[in-house]
């Protein structure tokens, strides 16, 4: 095993970052060939994360694969036919393999009982060993070979040069020039029809954007793509550079056209420092492409913002934080309703928690400003609620209360199931949700179990305009005004009412059944308001009733 | 033109084809102790691969083997590394570890993220290769000369190997023969019906490890021999061979590990014969011709059998109209329609031809089938249908009526639209389903009691 280590040592030289960074640069001969390098390494992935898009949002990745290795028998074939591997005919031969792939793919998935993934399996294996067969006969006829078709020798393929205006460039830099431009064009063309056929097949076939022809232009593109690709990276080495940048962009964004942007970006870091990688440790470029491609990936994996497993198990422990703290809240809350002093001690006790966890919980709460300590001298330390942690407790109350409430009137489950559900779901549902659903149960007053459901925090503690359908038994108030955006069809019905507007009044019964108001005016004349009638009422409360 | 056909030449000259003979009877005799591992192995592996396959297609992982089968790279290269040497035991026992490091990441991956498991088998195979390649350029360079065989692992050799190699391929096939048939059942349950295996207790996930353990040590063993790019197609080919020709689990692993077997034998042969040519692709292409024999010709999956099952359909259809029609035109008098005592039927050919709008010659011709088949007889000007043939066509009939009475009745369709239905059905009704619709339809007095026409012509 000692021995694997040191091995292992060996394979990696130490790195200095003078000598692998910037030697490729200093002087102007290494710094060009250099720069080619990078270049085509940055054109390949270009080109392939701007294809490796639209298949990674339709699932087609192994497709993808497919089509890179039956490529090789497209340009046998090409070969057979007119003598050459490079230029038109193999532009042509490899597209017309790519489809054939496709269309032998779809024919034999739908016409006998072979499932989609057995049908790619079976085709491009067969079509790929077909060609690697008819390339070894035709050994040292052509000048390609196995090896070189799938790990590709990037060094190699450019030292095929031509003179452009006094230069010197690859023809494999232009080839895959033309081949990133026409990509980009043809994308910017015809966006509509590629994402319409990408995200939505059945619309688009509705609205005529022809989505399969599309799917075989764009297998088309892709075949093309991977053949001018070929011989730099090779076959397999493709398919890496076909998904992993676009699996990178599809972590980071929702929207194609940022994806697009964002998976070219990652296309041509990966060339950069992968070409720096291969420097340092005199390995495969195109190997080395699709480490570093791979690795943003992880990158991605790992530290996307939104879907990254950090920011996901971020968002978790947050939640979960979050939750212990409520529950202590509450907690709090019944053992002093009024925001009593209490003893840190009995309530350590009573919820089982160890004497540092216990520490540490009532410093995040404090730190929250839901707990002040009154006195704090170790043993005897008595703690108490402020305001805001009373208006959370409440809140948190609320919200358990209402939650089961609904579960039993409206879901239809026994009262005594419900409240482990109600448990879990205070700590997730949001104020306004809460409100809706508050407003779906007629405000009711008690829940199933005859406790007292709290007010909406905000009405219970400070005066204020409010719907009447906000007010209980009890409350005394003043009408001020109707609510526009609540009045819609029950303008007629809230009109006859003929209300007391401006005369002070107290909500005197509530009948739970018919869900209605009834409130009374100092001399005393009544008013019975339904449910929605009364949400269109605003009033200016002036005091609460009891509970 | 002269250049495409030199091309051409390129590829079918062979040189000596009587020596090619020769080496082929010498690979067959067997004397050659190499040809006799070879070919041990090649059935060895093609008997665990093809076993395996089964379990994969049925699964829809065809192209978890694709990726595991490139994620082993990374594993040789380092098994290589522990000592320097081509040691079997330390590359197997780097490729197991980092194939399932491999279907490992790919789970992990799926389920920790938006991608799709095909872009997580992708970016994992292509990875794993990525840094394959890294490894193996690097162990090139580091240690030139050595190394020569690792490029094998690409495409494969199957003259590689050796003896030791052999007593591997033959414990692992062993040991995976073995576990496929202690956990048949099992691995058969989790394979159709996950859900259903998992409510009855079965360690559904236990099975999926072992499965994919099993793979990564089938993959293993037959890197040397088929290559890496290759691999796949060892587990799905025969597999889905099989597919095509039974409908039965245990049958299908049984075929399917007998193509494998074949294939290898064969793959093996064709290397030989070539020069040691590399094997995977040979084996493949071997495969690939099982694979489309059984899409054309299997007996009833196969295009051609499909085919030739609509075309006889077509005649038979076609045979029973003109059958009908002569009964019609014969008995368009008649009020009912007998099965058991039909009447002797006679009828002009002009009469009929006249009724199809189609000339007596013309009609002539059709009836050749009918009399064939002892249906009819035809005479100079007119043709008589035999007891049998009288029987058919009243059974026809009554079949349609039947069903005609059936989509009114039951279905509810208006009476303007069950003609054409029932026109296609009446052919192939059975007479079981023939009783089951009398006794639907409540006129379960006898099979043999007559049936009013309908009002149709």
């Amino acid at each position: 095993m000692g021995d694997f280590f040191r091995n292992l040592g060996d394979l990696i030289p130490p790195f200095e970052w003078r000598a692998d960074l910037l030697a490729p640069w200093d002087s102007s001969a290494s710094a060009v060939s250099s720069m080619w390098t990078v270049l085509l390494g940055t054109l390949v992935a270009t080109a392939c994360a701007l294809i490796g898009c639209f298949l990674i949002v339709q699932g087609l990745a192994l497709l993808g694969d497919a089509i890179s290795h039956t490529v090789l028998l497209g340009l046998v074939v090409a070969f057979l036919l007119t003598g050459s591997v490079t230029g038109p005919a193999m532009f042509v031969g490899a597209a017309i393999a790519g489809v054939l792939t496709t269309a032998l793919i779809a024919a034999l998935h739908k016409t006998s009982r072979i499932k989609e993934d057995a049908a790619i399996g079976v085709v491009f294996t067969s079509l790929f060993a077909f060609g690697v067969v008819l390339l070894t006969k035709l050994a040292g006829h052509v000048h390609l070979d196995t090896q070189h078709a799938l790990m590709g020798l990037f060094e190699f393929s450019l030292l095929d040069k031509t003179l452009i205006a006094g230069h010197e460039v690859p023809v494999v830099v232009l080839q895959m020039t033309s081949v990133v431009v026409v990509l980009a064009v043809a994308i910017r063309l015809f966006y509509k029809e590629l994402l319409s056929a990408a995200f939505d097949p059945e619309w688009s076939q509705t609205v005529g954007l022809r989505p399969r022809l599309f799917h075989y232009v764009l297998m088309a593109a892709l075949s093309v793509t991977v053949v001018s690709s070929f011989t730099a990276v090779g076959a397999i080495l493709v398919v890496a550079m076909l998904i992993a940048p676009a699996a990178t962009a599809y972590l980071l964004s929702d929207r194609l056209p940022v994806m697009l942007v964002l998976s070219s970006l990652a296309g041509a870091l990966s060339s950069l420092i992968g070409f720096h990688v291969s420097y340092w440790l005199d390995a495969s470029t195109g190997g080395s492409m699709v480490c570093v491609a791979c690795g943003l990936f992880g990158v991605a994996f790992l530290f996307s913002p939104r879907q990254g497993l950090i920011a996901v198990a971020l968002r978790r422990l947050r939640l979960r934080l979050r939750t212990e703290e409520e529950n202590l809240v509450r907690a709090l809350f019944k053992l002093a309703p009024e925001s009593r002093p209490i003893a840190a001690r009995d309530l350590a006790t009573s919820m089982t928690l160890s004497e540092t966890r216990w520490q540490w919980l009532m410093w995040r709460l404090r730190h929250a400003g839901w707990l002040e300590s009154i006195t704090a001298d170790g043993a005897t330390s008595t703690v108490r609620l402020t305001d805001t942690g009373l208006r959370e407790a409440l809140r948190l109350d609320r919200t358990h209360r209402l939650w089961e409430t609904f579960l039993v009137d409206r879901v239809g489950i026994a009262s005594d199931h419900v409240h482990p559900t109600a448990e879990e779901i205070e700590h997730l549902l949001s104020e306004q949700l809460v409100e809706h659903v508050d407003d779906l149960l007629g405000h009711p007053v008690v829940d199933p179990h005859g406790a007292p459901i709290p007010r909406s925090t905000q009405s219970d503690l400070r005066p204020g305009t409010y719907a009447l359908s906000k007010l209980r038994v009890g409350d005394r108030g003043t009408i001020v005004g109707l609510d526009a955006t609540q009045l819609g069809r029950h303008v007629d019905s809230v009109a006859r009412l003929e209300l007391p507007l401006g005369k002070p009044f107290r909500v005197t019964h509530r009948d739970p059944v018919k869900t209605s108001w009834t409130i009374t005016v100092a001399d005393g004349q009544t008013w019975e308001l339904s449910h929605a009638q009364a949400d269109c009422v605003l009033v200016s409360l002036e005091g609460t009733g009891k509970l | 033109m002269t250049g495409l056909l030199e091309r051409l030449a390129v590829l079918v000259q062979s040189g000596d084809w009587s020596e090619v003979a020769g080496q082929f009877v010498r690979f067959w005799s067997l004397r050659d102790p190499s040809v006799r591992t070879v070919l041990a192995g090649m059935l060895l592996l093609g008997l665990s691969c093809g076993t395996l396959g089964s379990f994969i297609v049925l699964r829809r992982l065809s192209l978890l083997g694709d990726s595991l089968g490139h994620a082993v790279l990374p594993g040789v290269c380092l098994g290589f590394l522990v000592n320097k040497t081509k040691d079997i035991r330390w590359i197997f026992i780097g490729a197991v570890a980092s194939a399932l490091l491999g279907s490992w990441l790919v789970g992990f991956i799926r389920r920790h993220s938006r991608i799709k498991s095909d872009a997580a088998m992708g970016i994992v195979l292509s990875g794993f290769f990525g840094l394959g390649t890294v490894l193996l350029t690097r162990i090139q360079k580091l240690t030139a000369g050595s190394q020569g065989g690792l490029n094998q692992f690409l495409f494969g050799q199957a003259s590689a190997i050796s003896d030791d190699d052999l007593k591997l391929m033959g414990c692992v096939t062993v040991v995976i023969v073995v576990c496929v048939l202690a956990a048949f059942k099992e691995l058969a349950l989790t394979s159709f019906d996950e859900s259903f295996a998992t409510a009855i207790g079965l360690p559904t996930r236990g099975m999926h490890y072992l499965l994919m353990t099993l793979i990564a040590v089938a993959i293993v063993i037959s890197i040397q021999a088929v290559g890496i790019v290759l691999l796949s197609a060892m587990l799905i080919t025969p597999a889905s061979t099989a597919y095509l020709l039974t409908d039965r689990l245990k049958v299908m692993v049984g075929l399917s590990a007998l193509f494998g077997m074949l294939a290898g034998a064969g793959g093996a042969c064709l290397s030989y014969l070539g020069n040691n040519w590399p094997t995977g692709p040979l084996v493949v292409v071997v495969l690939a011709f099982f694979f489309v024999s059984a899409y054309l010709f299997s007996p009833r999956h196969g295009m051609v059998s499909r085919q030739v099952r609509r075309y006889r359909q077509m005649y038979r259809t076609r045979r029973e109209n003109l059958l009908k029609s002569v009964y019609q035109v014969a008995m368009s008098g008649s009020p009912v329609v007998s099965v058991s005592q039909p009447a002797p039927v006679c009828i002009s050919l002009e009469l009929l031809a006249k009724q199809r709008g189609e000339s007596p010659a013309m009609v002539r011709r059709q009836l050749r089938p009918l009399v064939g088949r002892g249906w009819a007889k035809l005479a100079a000007d007119q043709v008589t249908l035999t007891e049998t043939g009288a029987r058919r066509a009243a059974e026809l009939v009554r079949n349609y009526r039947l069903w005609e009475q059936f989509l009114t009745r039951e279905v509810q369709l208006p009476l303007d639209h069950v003609d054409r239905d029932a026109e296609n059905i009446e052919h192939i009704l059975k007479p079981e389903l023939v009783r089951e619709l009398e006794r639907q339809l409540e006129t379960d007095q006898s099979e043999k009691s007559p049936l009013p026409f309908g009002g149709e012509g």
